[in-house]
């Protein structure tokens, strides 16, 4: 096997209030991501689950545990990691046109480059006519294309997704989750998305890792062995993927229902 | 889930400044309600309406003036008609244009020294915890310091003349142009910082590329409220210590019994207050469009 392009080895995150309250919100969280793999991180509400995206995008830094991309640890934002949040309204710079917006991702290429890297990024999600809009003139659907343009404008090794398609609705939802599938298909990057839907991350991933409540560790790993390249209208109605939703939701409930009792043995 | 909330927190936590600002929308004239926002036909004929009411304001207002003086309600010695003082503005429009000049002068260099001023020092106390508690008595006591009762001290320090009226309308109109600055930079949305981390951005870049143009719309307000503040300030210090303008113009007639005169300077002062309000208020609409949009549709 190849070696992963990013790693999270026994990552803690203890969360500390001002008033000094204490939260461990991980505990032991280990998870591997090879080069062009597709992973996706669900749990129960309140797992952790953007907290823990922050650390592995070196947003933040673990309490217990490291991070580690390309083979080195993380230890701050680097090159190479791209992140797409799920407020999109507050992640594009209003006083920029979609094209600076874009060009903003293209800020480590060399000059000459950016122009046409960008112009291809707007190709890529179908936002090609709208390089001088502005990202309040544009619907949420489109607004979440832009920042996906700016995210993969750098050709980064990772994407990160945050939540990316919880503030629209189903119909762009589809859509979007279509964008990001074909792009991962066309391009080098591996993706670790954070996600409540679960059919959502049966649907994208090659496998989708299941996190327990607070303090959070992976709970479960479940394989995705759907055909690729996959669509919204054919993969959604096998039997196959009907069944590992299934599972997923089940152990996703599970984890919910751990909270209340007593912790479930690993 | 921990990140919301902390946002939430924070924004809780700085709001507390909030009384001290003036919102973009509270120096707007024009609120146009989101009902009349789609039908861009009806949003024309409602902004000729207002703008014709606007105007209708002022003609009655003229008219009030004439009736109070022609009535002699006020006596002519204290208060010339409508139409003698628009014969003074004719008869002394060299004069006054040339006073005009003394006090934009003025206020031009004041108001620019209190806008770099402010910008920087409201930047860096927002954007540090430890310069926002250092100075925050400081700002409560200073703030409310009248101007004009630092005139003894200017002239002491600059004597009479521009350096020292430009001086006190610094120190007026550098305090809404700092604490807009500094709420401003404080209440940048964290998820806008943190994109731009991941984009590369960091330290002064961060700062000119993503916090002040962010923090625009606020700054663009404080600068208004400055705007105004700076024109009081030169006209009252001028008024004071007769160094020039339309302060000591109207100073003059007055001491010189020409009623007309002195009220031509007012009049010409007032017009001067319109203009430049109404103009970077025109401005800041172009170069801030997204100011009013709060977010996208969908």
């Amino acid at each position: 096997m190849t070696d992963p392009i990013l790693e999270l080895r026994h990552v803690g995150v203890t969360l500390t209030g001002r008033d000094g309250s204490v939260n461990e919100v991980s505990q032991d969280v280990s998870l591997e991501l090879a080069p062009r793999e597709f992973v996706s991180i669900v749990g129960p509400s309140g797992a952790g689950k953007t907290t823990l995206l922050r650390v592995a995008a070196g947003l933040r830094r673990p309490t217990a545990g490291e991070v580690r991309f390309g083979g080195k640890p993380l230890t701050e934002v680097q090159a190479g990691i791209s992140v797409v949040f799920q407020e999109y309204n507050k992640s594009l710079f209003p006083w920029l046109s979609i094209f600076k917006n874009v060009a903003m991702g293209a800020r480590r290429l060399p000059v000459a480059e950016r122009s046409s890297r960008v112009r291809g990024a707007l190709d890529m999600v179908g936002l090609q006519g709208f390089e001088s809009r502005y990202p309040w003139e544009l619907s949420g659907g489109m607004q979440q294309r832009a920042a996906l343009a700016r995210a993969l404008v750098s050709d980064p090794k990772v994407l990160m997704l945050d939540e990316p398609f919880a503030s629209v609705d189903a119909l762009t939802r589809g859509l979007l989750e279509d964008v990001v599938g074909d792009l991962w298909e066309r391009s080098s990057f591996a993706a670790l998305l954070v996600t409540h839907d679960v059919g959502e991350a049966v649907y994208l991933s090659d496998r989708v890792l299941v996190l327990s409540t607070r303090p959070s560790r992976v709970l479960a790993e479940v394989k995705i062995d759907l055909p690729r390249p996959r669509s919204q209208g054919s993969t959604r109605q096998l039997q196959r993927f009907v069944e590992l939703e299934a599972q997923v939701l089940g152990l996703v409930h599970q984890a919910g229902r751990s909270a209340a009792g007593e912790r479930p043995a690993t | 889930m921990g990140g919301p909330d902390k946002a939430e927190k924070v924004r809780a936590s700085s709001s507390r400044e909030a009384p001290d600002l003036v919102a973009f929308e509270s120096v707007e004239t024009q609120v146009v309600s989101p009902a009349v926002m789609g039908n861009f036909r009806s949003r024309r004929n409602v902004r000729v309406r207002r703008r014709l009411r606007m105007a209708g304001g002022v003609v009655i207002a003229i008219g009030l003036w004439e009736l109070v003086s022609v009535t002699q309600l006020v006596s002519s010695t204290a208060l010339s008609s409508v139409s003698a003082t628009a014969a003074a503005i004719g008869s002394n429009a060299g004069v006054l244009f040339s006073a005009v000049g003394q006090t934009l002068e003025a206020w031009a260099v004041g108001l620019a020294i209190a806008t770099v001023a402010g910008v920087i020092m409201g930047a860096l106390v927002g954007r540090s915890r430890i310069a926002d508690a250092l100075t925050e008595t400081l700002v409560r006591m200073m703030r409310p310091l009248p101007s004009l009762a630092l005139i003894p001290i200017a002239i002491l320090v600059a004597g009479l003349g521009l350096k020292m009226t430009a001086g006190l309308v610094a120190f007026t109109s550098f305090w809404p142009i700092f604490i807009n600055t500094r709420y401003g930079v404080a209440q940048v949305e964290r998820l806008l910082l943190e994109t731009a981390t991941t984009l590369g951005l960091r330290g002064l870049a961060l700062i000119r590329s993503v916090v002040l143009p962010a923090a625009a719309p606020l700054i663009a307000s404080g600068f208004q409220v400055a705007v105004g503040l700076a024109l009081v300030v030169t006209v009252s210090v001028e008024l004071v210590g007769g160094t020039g303008g339309i302060g000591s113009y109207v100073l003059a007639a007055q001491q010189g019994n020409a009623v007309a005169n002195m009220y031509a300077g007012i009049v010409v002062g007032g017009f001067l207050g319109w203009v430049l309000n109404t103009g970077f208020a025109g401005l800041f609409r172009r170069l801030l469009p997204w100011a009013n949009q709060r977010e996208g549709s969908e």
